[in-house]
């Protein structure tokens, strides 16, 4: 039986050419039928992909877009004739595409490509929601959990974010909200089958750590980043009932003290454990416990200790799992019992045994003299992260000159300039730089400079990311880099002393950033800091056309500012911007693009309770959030801060007094 | 920031001072480019906290009241925002300077306030903390005593800015120095060989290499292999240090030598060990099985400073390699 297969696109068939002939009854093999359909349907992807924007929520209800097409004109029409078997019924169009379309759609893990595919019509529709299993949710708030259980009913794994970022720096009221409650107990009743949980910027209580583990029998993978408002004892409680557990990260969080040592927790059995992160846990660990842990989990690949497991305990640990790929070392230094004893280990053996180590970090309270440790795994080192070690160049350079395949180096500025360029003679692979103040004031010494910046971009050509902090810098080599690094998609550059100009000069860093919208043609997120008029976003408007995340601070002369932006940046999905001089002229300017984004965050800057008050009224999807300064003497209304985003759901009720939801 | 003033970052940045607010000098600091409305409302808000007619343009900086906080650049363009003297503007955080004499230094900080740096920047202008950004910021602001109604922005601290997560700061007292560790090879009573079944491992150390290796007797039968055994074990070490020392990057099979003549004193370095008496003897003296079942540690000094040390004494100090 023989069916002609085509793609169409709402009213259009793209092109009866794009279709193909398959034999279903010959070739029963389903694989072959979704290879067939999987490559024609990856050419229409690609037409279509850059109309869809990335979140579920940016789209309306789905039915009112699509189009209801008649048997007829539907996709799969089956001709020729059916063989004589007097049991055989000819199947129904839909259900063999609908087969044929589920085993295509495992092939498509991407959400944005399963975005576009279930714009198709509502077969591919239907199609898509029953395949997707991990469901990605960029704004806890955009929309509901019971609208995401419904249309995904099989859903196994969830990606929840939360706050914005510049919560994280003290800019948002500690209660702002983003639960995770109400996410878990709408998961819990309509996914008992869940294994994996991803939040970032999430308030996650300790009955929320336990409900999880009552829910979710065959619960595998916990990530939390950035999160807090739970403890060590809600861990406990996590940890002894997930028994399947393979991956408990905790990256960045805030964690309770409870004083309960939740490492003794785990079950007594041998542990599926592939991934235990905890270098964010301020708390003391049970060692022996840990270590106990660690030699009944055979698979473990990655382990990040927390700034209380000395180096002897470390050592202890890498002899009983030398198989690990990511190591944090934790504190690396000794306790007062590993340097008496005179059988210190030999940890430099210790490390070369790691043969599959690619992943270096911790060094939390490092005592430099025991770095020659780590020499016999600088050459398969692809990631190593010294951002919270205070080491000079000189202590740096035994290490950095042996991994020449180094692509991820986070560091503290403590390294300076002729740590860096140390770093750009070896590292020629490095895709990603991240450079962070030893000492995180504005007017602190600046350890590093353009020097450090020019040197990399000149060795590094492959470079793709960047975050540099630094007190001083110039245009010049803010333009070289974005001439050397052709691959850059993350620039993020923090002059730490607001409006500093260019040094050298005295100009404004316009250029500097104005070159790199300009040449880096992959640009997808940018930071700006220093000394910046109206031109540097004149800039950003005019080139900037695939800038997705836009972080500013302290910059801008007036309203055209932002407006070049919100007019010039059609890409735009983030938009953070704090103490910079726009008003409601240059909020109102963005209409035509809210939708678009996720959301817009504006604090101290000119926007007043009316502005916030038309943008509400005028955009009905868009829950606009205004935070004003408490302060009765207040004379004009500017609010402090405008948190706003699109969202299904409307305004919600778990927002703090502090919060006016316009 | 004045790029007069910035020229000048790292020398002393003379236009910028303490505390006595006698006015004049915040136009030094304003850049030329910079919206000039605020001045004449802040000369307003000055506060006399001195003597008047002290003149101060020299911006003797080392005033009693350094504040090492806030930045000529930051200063400049705070004061002088065209956009409402009310609210919003940074939150900032204290203004700890004012409370004249003491210092604190702002809750969230960083080491040592008194830093005085060279742009010890002073801020006339008071700032009022609401109490909105109190709850949320960090904790225990330093109020200011005195203060105008008018909620200035003073160049202090601001919420947020520098971005950077809570949990990296600090950290230029959370590491260790190494001056403050004893150094790895502290040698203690306890014995170093640990004999089982399966080896004798012994501990060895070599001169200025801070680490230490550990080395299976059982897995050699003569000295000679020891001494390979040693050249293998510290030949990366070595060479990785003198290049760090040296300063150079250099390639690793060009900057290794081997260390040969550990045995017969001909090279730089020498074996010795520390029996079970506690004394240090030249590798190489007794016969292989009797300097394994005595032998406790092991170390590879540089053979210059052989003569230093007074081998064949008991309870060998600090031998510090």
């Amino acid at each position: 039986m023989v069916v002609r297969v085509a793609m169409r696109d709402g009213n259009r068939r793209i092109s009866s050419e794009m279709g193909t002939d398959v034999d279903i009854k010959k070739d029963r093999r389903r694989h072959l039928l979704s290879d067939t359909l999987s490559l024609s349907f990856s050419l229409i992807r690609h037409t279509m992909a850059d109309q869809m924007s990335d979140d579920d929520e940016s789209r309306q209800s789905p039915q009112s877009d699509l189009d209801f097409t008649s048997n007829k004109a539907r996709n799969c029409i089956a001709t020729g004739s059916v063989s004589g078997h007097p049991e055989f019924r000819l199947p129904y169009p839909d259900q063999v595409l609908e087969n044929v379309l589920e085993n295509v759609l495992h092939f498509l893990p991407s959400r944005r490509d399963r975005n576009a595919a279930s714009l198709v019509c509502k077969s591919w529709y239907r199609v898509e929601a029953l395949t997707r299993s991990e469901l990605f949710i960029g704004n806890c708030y955009a929309v509901s959990p019971t609208r995401a259980t419904s249309r995904f009913p099989r859903a196994r794994a969830l990606h929840l974010k939360g706050k914005p970022r510049f919560a994280d720096f003290n800019l948002m009221p500690p209660d702002w909200g983003a639960h995770f409650n109400p996410w878990l107990l709408s998961f819990a009743k309509a996914f008992p089958w869940l294994e994996k949980v991803y939040l970032k910027r999430m308030s996650v209580t300790n009955d929320d750590l336990a409900t999880m583990a009552e829910s979710f029998s065959g619960f595998k993978d916990l990530v939390l980043v950035c999160c807090d408002g739970f403890g060590t004892s809600g861990l406990a409680i996590f940890v002894s009932k997930c028994r399947e557990l393979r991956v408990l990260d905790l990256i960045e969080s805030e964690v309770a003290d409870d004083e309960t040592d939740w490492i003794s927790c785990f079950p007594e059995c041998e542990s599926q454990l592939e991934s235990l992160i905890f270098d964010c846990v301020e708390s003391p660990i049970n060692f022996e416990a840990l270590e106990k842990l660690v030699a009944r989990s055979p698979s473990l690949k990655k382990l990040k200790l927390n700034r209380h497991v000395s180096i002897g305990q470390l050592y202890q640990l890498m002899v009983q799992a030398p198989q690990v790929t990511h190591l944090g070392t934790g504190s690396f230094s000794p306790l007062e019992v590993d340097m008496q004893d005179d059988q210190e280990p030999d940890y430099v053996t210790a490390f070369a045994d790691c043969k599959s180590l690619v992943c270096l970090s911790g060094f939390r309270e490092i005592v430099p003299d025991y770095l020659p440790a780590v020499y016999p795994i600088c050459a398969n080192l692809t990631s190593l992260n010294f951002s919270y070690a205070n080491i000079t160049a000189e202590q740096l350079k035994p290490i950095i000159s042996n991994c020449h395949k180094l692509q991820v180096f986070w560091v503290l500025d403590s390294i300076r300039d002729e740590g860096l360029q140390a770093v750009a003679a070896t590292c020629k692979e490095l895709r990603e730089l991240r450079v962070f103040p030893v000492d995180a004031r504005e007017d602190s010494d600046g350890l590093v400079s353009e020097v450090g910046l020019q040197a990399i971009s000149e060795d590094c050509r492959k470079l793709q990311s960047i975050l540099y902090f630094c007190q001083r810098m110039t245009n010049a080599a803010v333009i070289a880099m974005s001439k050397n690094c052709p691959d850059l998609a993350v620039f993020r550059l923090c002059i730490m002393g607001r409006h500093r100009p260019d040094h050298v000069t005295g100009e404004p860093m316009d250029d500097g950033f104005g070159a790199i919208v300009k040449n880096c043609k992959k640009l997808t997120r940018l930071a700006v800091s220093g000394l910046l008029t109206d031109k540097a976003f004149e800039y950003i408007g005019r080139y900037g056309k695939l800038v997705s995340t836009l972080s500013v601070a302290f910059a801008g002369d007036s309203d055209m500012g932002l407006k070049y932006v919100l007019e010039g940046c059609p890409q735009l999905k983030k938009l953070e911007i704090r103490d910079s001089p726009f008003g409601d002229a240059a909020l109102c300017s963005g209409l035509h693009h809210y939708y678009n984004m996720r959301f817009l965050w504006m604090s101290s800057c000119r926007v007043t309770r009316q502005g916030c008050q038309q943008i509400a009224c005028a955009m009905a999807r868009l829950v606009v959030e205004v935070i004003r300064s408490a302060d009765e003497e207040d004379m004009d209304d500017c609010v402090e801060t405008l948190y706003m985003y699109r969202s299904l759901v409307g305004p919600r009720n778990d927002a703090p007094k502090i919060v006016t939801i316009l | 920031m004045a790029s007069g003033c910035s020229k000048n970052v790292e020398s002393s940045c003379p236009q910028l001072l303490n505390l006595i607010p006698q006015g004049r000098e915040w136009h030094h600091v304003k850049r030329e480019d910079e919206r000039k409305d605020g001045s004449s409302v802040e000369k307003k808000l000055e506060l006399r906290l001195g003597p008047p007619g002290e003149d101060n343009s020299e911006g003797d900086d080392e005033s009693l009241l350094s504040l090492g906080y806030f930045s000529s650049s930051s200063m400049g363009s705070v004061l002088s925002t065209p956009w409402g003297k009310n609210h919003h503007q940074q939150q900032t955080k204290t203004c700890s300077f004012l409370q004249f004499p003491s210092t604190t230094a702002p809750p969230h900080s960083l080491p040592v306030m008194a830093k005085e740096s060279s742009q010890p920047c002073c801020n006339k202008a008071v700032d009022l903390q609401d109490a909105e950004r109190k709850a949320f910021n960090l904790p225990a602001n330093t109020a200011v005593p005195l203060n105008t109604s008018q909620k200035r922005t003073a160049p202090g601290p601001v919420v947020g800015w520098p971005p950077i997560r809570s949990i990296r700061k600090n950290l230029a007292t959370s590491s260790k120095l190494a001056s403050d560790a004893p150094g790895v090879d502290t040698p203690s009573e306890k014995p170093a060989a640990e004999p089982n079944g399966k080896g004798l491992f012994v501990k060895i150390n070599m001169d200025g290499v801070p680490i230490g290796r550990k080395v299976d007797l059982k897995a050699y039968d003569s000295y000679e292999k020891l001494s390979t055994a040693v050249d293998e074990l510290f030949r990366g070490l070595l060479a990785a240090q003198r290049d760090s020392s040296a300063g150079e990057i250099v390639n690793k099979e060009d900057g290794e030598k081997a260390i040969t003549g550990v045995l017969d004193g001909s090279g730089e370095y020498t074996l010795v060990y520390e029996d079970n008496e506690g004394d240090s003897i030249l590798v190489g003296d007794v016969p292989w099985h009797m300097f394994v079942s005595t032998v406790k540690r092991l170390r590879a000094l540089k053979s210059s400073e052989l003569s230093a040390l007074r081998l064949g004494s008991s309870k060998q100090g600090k031998m510090k390699t």
